[in-house]
């Protein structure tokens, strides 16, 4: 695989999971472009890393995390000047798909360890050994996290599709 | 084989659901591959932005805690009369006050 092809491949799944993260589509680009950058200069530099896919997911776990810190730090300030309100939305670009939004309400709704698991997992295509690595944990904690996050959606979505109405988590 | 099922249903309906249009993805690629600065790594212009704004305000802090220690000590001292003496007050009047 050449570095055009690794690109190719990995920016759709990086702006996924940063829209899956964040919510915020522009952020997600941001994040996705950054830790594309990053994987070019590695790969210039060094020659391409063992996994092109756990490297750029490692990258951009930590990057959200430092974009949702910065949010709500902000988020005062933004709501004061009157900036939220007028920001574009997921939504807004993603305006055909209706199912988005309790997508990302469903994925909030998850525990945070759970919710990372399944994202890297389902969106980022790792295998459970390169989540551990990321992550930082066992391969058996990572499959149980991903297992439950997927029973934990498709209850959500069951309940939603028969008309259940949820207790927030 | 249920959980297969639900794995393969879940997974897909994500990747589905989240799959962004293909104008983002372009336009994230071709800034990747031209090295064009995202908003996030215009970070460190910020960083100095709010370095000097904390310089500032640290100054300003330190300007007016020495104004409160150092220039609110009065310098001439000031030996008034007594407010009373022997239960009657005394008024100073100053000799400029005093019709000759």
């Amino acid at each position: 695989m050449d570095l055009a092809e690794a690109l190719q491949m990995l920016a759709p799944r990086l702006v996924a999971y940063g829209v899956a993260r964040t919510g915020s589509l522009p952020n997600a680009e941001d994040v996705a472009q950054e830790v594309l950058l990053a994987l070019i200069r590695r790969w210039q530099r060094l020659g391409p890393p063992a996994s092109p896919a756990a490297f750029v997911f490692a990258i951009a776990k930590r990057r959200v995390r430092r974009v949702l810190a910065r949010r709500a730090l902000m988020l005062p300030l933004e709501v004061v000047r009157g900036r939220e309100a007028h920001g574009p939305t997921v939504e807004d670009a993603y305006a055909t798909r209706t199912e988005l939004r309790g997508v990302l309400t469903d994925l909030r709704a998850l525990p945070r360890r759970d919710r990372e698991a399944l994202l890297l997992r389902a969106i980022g295509e790792l295998s459970y050994e390169e989540i551990a690595s990321v992550c930082g944990s066992s391969v058996a904690a990572i499959k149980m996290r991903v297992s439950r996050a997927r029973r934990r959606l498709s209850e959500f979505q069951e309940e939603a599709t028969h008309g259940r109405r949820r207790q927030p988590a | 084989m249920d959980d297969d099922v639900n794995r393969h249903d879940v997974d897909a309906r994500l990747r589905e659901i989240l799959r962004p249009p293909g104008t983002v993805v372009d336009r994230v690629v071709s800034g990747a591959l031209g090295g064009r600065q995202s908003p996030m790594s215009r970070a460190p212009g910020s960083r100095w932005r709010w370095a000097a704004v904390t310089a500032v305000a640290l100054l300003i802090v330190s300007i007016g805690t020495w104004q409160r220690i150092v220039l609110r000590q009065p310098t001439v001292q000031v030996n008034a009369a007594p407010p009373r003496s022997g239960g009657h007050y005394v008024i100073v009047v100053p000799a400029s006050e005093v019709a000759p």
